[in-house]
């Protein structure tokens, strides 16, 4: 079950210049439908670690991500589509 | 308004002392963007040479403890650098190639796919057609690579006891 509301710490500099390493990000679970240019906190197909990407495209039951600083992200043009339940939450706010 | 995000940052910042939130990571590796193909050519020039150095070695017989003891020297260090080759151009088509550039190479999928499965039988066999047939790949691989950076190459006879060539980025 997703968390109305959890708050992340941001790392690295893939989500420049929208998100710098650092930044806390609030996001909600209870998030409804997404849309391009949602960012949202994920978790990493192949490694148990969350990530943080821009939405770019959607599909049925996947979301296509990019990071926003394209030349030091690695994101759905490496990994592909994700699944949307792998969507743990829309950042709502960075602080 | 500023003030607001300042005092949310810092009270944040505070909980996340205590409470450990998790890592949102923006990139999932050290985002270094230092690939080169040269490990994976150096590598594959090896390859060549250990089965050169095994065909040395069999003309003489090969049955000798001293011989077998070079065969099982070769035949190691082949098999590890045919494993490098995989390792270096793995990385490099995992972690740096990106769709955009297989767009713009349509070969470049098949060339990589191609070029695991010759390290493959090249740590197989003792044949050097199969190793010259790995080297040749990963030279290609070297020339797609820096074409992606808008580097010219070049590709020039090493001065290596392979007497095969290299390609060398022109920077």
């Amino acid at each position: 079950m997703r968390m109305p509301l959890r708050i992340f710490k941001a790392a690295d500099r893939s989500m420049e210049p929208a998100i710098k390493g650092g930044e806390y990000l609030i996001a909600t679970g209870w998030f409804g439908k997404l849309k391009p240019g949602d960012i949202v906190v994920l978790e990493h197909p192949a490694r148990r670690i969350k990530i943080v990407k821009r939405i770019s495209a959607l599909s049925d039951n996947s979301v296509y991500v990019l990071g926003d600083n394209r030349e030091m992200s690695e994101d759905s043009r490496s990994f592909g589509y994700v699944d949307r339940a792998a969507v743990a939450g829309k950042v709502i706010c960075i602080i | 308004m500023d003030k607001i995000r300042i005092t949310a940052g810092k009270t944040l910042a505070f909980a996340d002392r205590v409470l450990h939130f998790e890592t949102a990571y923006a990139h999932c590796d050290i985002p270094c963007g230092i690939y080169d193909p040269h490990a994976a050519q150096l590598a594959a020039h090896t390859v060549v040479r250990m089965d050169m150095l095994i065909a040395d070695v069999m003309k003489g017989g090969g049955s000798s403890v001293e011989d077998r003891n070079k065969l099982i020297r070769y035949v190691k260090v082949k098999e590890e650098h045919a494993e490098i080759c995989k390792h270096e151009i793995t990385v490099i088509w995992g972690d740096y190639m990106k769709p955009e550039h297989a767009k713009e190479n349509p070969e470049l999928n098949e060339l990589v796919w191609n070029t695991l499965k010759l390290a493959g039988k090249a740590k197989q066999s003792t044949d050097i057609k199969d190793a010259d047939a790995l080297l040749e790949n990963v030279q290609r691989f070297a020339e797609a690579f820096w074409k992606t950076k808008k580097v010219q190459t070049v590709r020039v006879k090493s001065y290596y006891p392979t007497e095969r060539t290299f390609v060398y980025p022109k920077i």
